[in-house]
């Protein structure tokens, strides 16, 4: 069956907030912090690959971090769901992982499954990942395992998915971007050829989060965290794909904040200094509901980190600080990621795109739509989902309308048709096996 | 000097054009000024482009520039200038390294909060309107006016617009209603009054002009006449182009800005043939077509690209830019008009835009909401935080703290923390509280935040009054005009 690819845009434009020397600066005073471990630490980061492949079931579901195009994830894995007809969240179901997953496969802007997006209460992270390989064949990167017998059983369910061990390095359909307490799972990960993110303490402890502290302060510390981490999936696994994880919950900033998104934008700078793709928090708001607050946080952190650059903002569909999954949320986030992808993809100056002959031709007072320049390109000029353009008494006729009702309306739309491209009985019945297997 | 006005100096910098790209559509909108021409509906401006050896069409009405000339003339716009407030405290030194955001103009309803219903604005709404933007620090100056006097004589609306703004507000004041010669002697004469004569207005300008052009490629006569009556008297004034992409500009945004060059440039070059070395700016709102209505978006991303390079244009000649800026299209202060400002904020701030309108209003600039306003003044602190980058020193590294602090440590109970956390950016109108809190305390966001302020100004806050004579004054220009315009 057909599945539709993602949409992704090249970013052209490079939004930085550290200048070269500053940047320089944070640099030598993250590899100062690792002490005499510092210049292998900075070494293995160069050697890493510079682009990770994050693999979908199919082609089209493949990302590509490092290719100088910005990707969505969602966020997750949510405790608790707030219901689709509204009202107040309540813990989240296995059937409402399902829908998540659904959702996130069903919309284009989604290119990653990150959580996964939801976290079924009672069931354990192989179940909830059973689940989300069967309603989605896009990517799924994990953000909560932590133990090595997960891992390992996390690897035979992907090695199952992919088909092969060999296959599996090819188009790994998992990956895992975590802290320091899954150094271990992560080095699982590595040495199997499934990309990895992990942020460490310069001595392989988490960040604490809850701090306040300078964002330069900020930035040293979590720089220092990535390249320690680096170093130790590097020495385990050489060559082995390793993202930088740009996550400001992890560097003790408030979700949401500006100072969140001035962070993200030096990490992906930082990134950048060592080689290595970037993953950003991006939407994390901490509004409790899909309003004009989850908008502005959301916007501001997905605007700044994709203009400075960042390969996959994740976040997307989540409320309350990442504690709450929303339908509705995820769609608004989607429009927020198009809209930005668009602007990330700058403005194109050549013969064609400057329309000196339509200009000349249309004149003083006339007008471009009859042209036949307009009618080539108008088809390129974005167009929303959400908002809404009518007219003041159309609106209040339409019942006041806004993007949340529109949103719904995607919702319910993408829910009732949407088909996932099937596992196939025998990869269902072989995850099923192991999870059985794995009991944990 | 305390300053009441909290403009933003940003330190990012976002360059949506490369250095060949400004050059290429710089030179696209010299070949159009010069093969094509721009209409000026003007005898007046005719002559002076006449004069100085564009060559004039009278029938047409039609003037092409040579390119020399627009070079040279556009070089003697001044790069820097002050907008002066009443309240000195109020004034803008316009120098390329600073963002002042206006509220949104030109309304023509009023969104009453308390009932949710619209009414059509009157003079007693553009004075509450210009009383409110006087209590806001981070909106610098009074642009418009916010909604416009409905319930005066036409002909003579601008003067009474300008006559409650004046009252009500100490900032800069920037006319976007006065068109037409007469109107315009007659709005510099109550500035004046303020002022105390036309050299102390000339020395502290507490007035300018924007004066929308008529796109593609053209501008209109009274718009004209009205901006060289300011510079006649040293105020700055502008023309603010805005063509939409697939209707009145190319459906490719390169070629969209070289519409909206040519007709900006045009406009300045005019000004600066006539008066050399008057304060002038270029301006824009340019958008794209709304492919399913034909009309105005009212927010897209090809907006903020647009803005972003038509300030890098600007800037290129050395000249300010008065970039439209928020002015979303949503019909209420929600999620649509959450994305549409926050978004045009940040690109008209990385961009460096001198000055950014604006605020408060809903609906594609018709519908004032004072709790909108509110809101997002709030978007702007946060733009103002994120453009104030990241300060690296020793100090703000703070190696031993982190080594002294450890993997496992807290950081809250350091004197490094002390010192520094006072700095971290703090809302007014987002709610952090925990989930339970929220619920508890009845769902409060940031609307609800934003109506308790904005209700809070409209009852209590007083601006600082003119002088009774100066009130009668132009209580005494406007009623001239009154007469003197009947019917014109």
């Amino acid at each position: 069956m057909p599945v539709s690819p993602i949409i992704t845009s090249p970013t052209r434009l490079a939004l930085k907030i550290l200048g070269d020397d500053d940047l320089r600066r944070v640099h030598a005073a993250a590899l100062a912090l690792l002490g005499a471990d510092g210049a292998a630490a900075e070494k293995s980061a160069r050697l890493a690959p510079d682009t990770v492949v994050l693999g979908g079931r199919v082609f089209e579901h493949h990302t590509v971090l490092g290719a100088r195009h910005c990707w969505l994830g969602t966020g997750g894995p949510a405790p608790r769901v707030r219901p689709r007809e509204g009202g107040d969240p309540r813990p989240a179901t296995a059937a409402d992982l399902d829908e998540a997953c659904r959702l996130a496969d069903a919309l284009p802007e989604v290119a990653v499954l990150c959580g996964p997006p939801v976290r079924a209460a009672g069931e354990t992270l192989p179940a909830d990942l059973a689940r989300c390989f069967a309603a989605t064949s896009k990517h799924v990167q994990l953000t909560t395992l932590q133990s090595v017998e997960e891992a390992r059983t996390v690897l035979r369910m992907a090695i199952a998915v992919a088909g092969s061990e060999v296959e599996l390095r090819g188009r790994p359909p998992v990956s895992l971007c975590a802290a320091a307490d899954a150094l271990g799972a992560a080095s699982v990960f590595a040495r199997a050829g499934l990309p990895v993110g992990v942020v460490a303490a310069p001595n392989g402890r988490a960040a604490g989060a809850g701090d306040q502290v300078d964002l330069a302060t900020a930035l040293v510390r979590h720089h220092a965290g990535v390249l320690a981490a680096c170093a130790a999936i590097q020495a385990t696994a050489p060559g082995a794909a390793f993202f930088y994880v740009a996550d400001p919950a992890l560097a003790g900033l408030a979700a949401g904040s500006p100072e969140a998104a001035m962070f993200q934008i030096a990490a992906t700078q930082l990134a950048a200094v060592v080689g290595l793709p970037v993953s950003v928090a991006g939407m994390t708001t901490g509004s409790h509901e899909p309003d004009w607050q989850a908008c502005t946080q959301n916007a501001f952190a997905a605007l700044s980190t994709m203009a400075a650059g960042a390969d996959l903002t994740a976040g997307a569909g989540t409320l309350g600080g990442g504690s709450v999954f929303s339908a509705q949320q995820l769609v608004m986030d989607a429009e927020i990621y198009s809209w930005n992808a668009r602007i990330v993809a700058g403005v194109m100056v050549d013969e064609e795109t400057i329309a000196l002959e339509a200009i000349r031709q249309v004149g003083i007072g006339g007008n471009f739509l009859g042209q036949r320049h307009t009618r080539k390109h108008m088809k390129d000029i974005w167009r929303p989902r959400l908002l809404d353009r009518s007219m003041w008494d159309a609106w209040v006729a339409s019942g006041r309308q806004g993007a949340y009702d529109k949103a719904s309306a995607l919702v319910d739309e993408h829910l009732a048709e949407h088909e996932v491209l099937p596992l196939g009985d025998q990869v269902t019945e072989k995850l099923a096996c192991i999870v059985a297997e794995a009991g944990l | 000097m305390t300053t009441r006005i909290n403009p933003i100096a940003p330190r990012l910098k976002w360059d949506v054009l490369a250095p060949s790209e400004l050059e290429r559509i710089h030179e696209a909108t010299l070949e159009i000024m010069e093969d094509v021409g721009i209409r000026f509906p003007s005898d007046k401006a005719l002559t002076v482009l006449e004069q100085n050896g564009c060559v004039v069409d009278r029938a047409t009405q039609v003037a092409k520039f040579p390119r020399a000339l627009v070079i040279e003339a556009a070089a003697r716009a001044p790069r820097e200038y002050v907008l002066a407030g009443r309240d000195p405290a109020a004034d803008m030194l316009i120098d390329g390294k600073h963002c002042y955001l206006s509220n949104d103009g030109s309304g023509v309803f009023v969104f009453d909060h308390k009932n949710g219903e619209k009414r059509p604005s009157t003079k007693n709404d553009a004075a509450t309107s210009a009383r409110f933007v006087d209590a806001l620090p981070n909106i610098s100056y009074y642009w418009g006016p916010v909604v416009t006097s409905q319930d005066v004589p036409p002909t003579t609306k601008a003067l009474h617009d300008a006559e409650a703004v004046f009252t009500n507000t100490s900032k800069h004041f920037q006319t976007v209603t006065t068109v037409g010669e007469r109107p315009a002697r007659y709005i510099v004469e109550m500035a004046a009054a303020i002022a105390g004569g036309l050299d102390k207005l000339r020395e502290r300008p507490i007035l300018s002009f924007m004066q929308c052009a008529v796109d593609p490629l053209g501008h209109d006569g009274p718009n004209l006449e009205a901006n060289l009556v300011a510079a006649e008297h040293g105020l700055a004034s502008g023309f603010m182009p805005m063509p939409l992409a697939a209707g009145t500009g190319p459906a490719t945004l390169a070629g969209n800005l070289v519409v909206q060059n040519a007709e900006a440039l045009s406009g300045v070059v005019l000004l600066q043939l006539a008066f050399p070395g008057t304060p002038c700016f270029f301006a824009g709102a340019p958008s794209v077509i709304d492919l399913k209505t034909g009309g105005y978006t009212g927010g897209s991303p090809e907006d903020y690209l647009l803005a972003a390079a038509s300030t890098q244009l600007a800037h290129f000649y050395g000249i300010p830019m008065a970039m439209g800026t928020m002015a979303t299209g949503a019909k209420e202060p929600g999620w649509q008009a959450a994305i549409d400002d926050s978004l045009s904020t940040f690109a008209s701030v990385m961009s460096s835009a001198d000055m950014m309108n604006g605020a408060g209003l809903l609906n594609g600039s018709k519908i004032l909401s004072y709790p909108h306003m509110v809101m997002e003044t709030e978007i702007y602190s946060i733009v103002q935080k994120v453009a104030g980058g990241i300060e690296v020193t020793d100090e703000t590294l703070a190696l031993d703290v982190i080594r002294k602090v450890g993997p496992n440590g807290t950081y809250l109970a350091e004197k490094h923390t002390r010192a520094h956390m006072k700095e971290i950016w703090r809302p007014n109108v987002w709610d952090r509280t925990p989930y339970d809190t929220w619920l508890r305390e009845g769902k409060k966001g940031a609307l609800h935040k934003a109506t308790e302020i904005a209700d809070d100004i409209l009852e209590n806050y007083r601006s600082d009054p003119l002088p009774e004579d100066v009130v009668s004054e132009l209580r005494a220009i406007v009623d001239r005009a009154d007469k003197e315009l009947a019917g014109v």
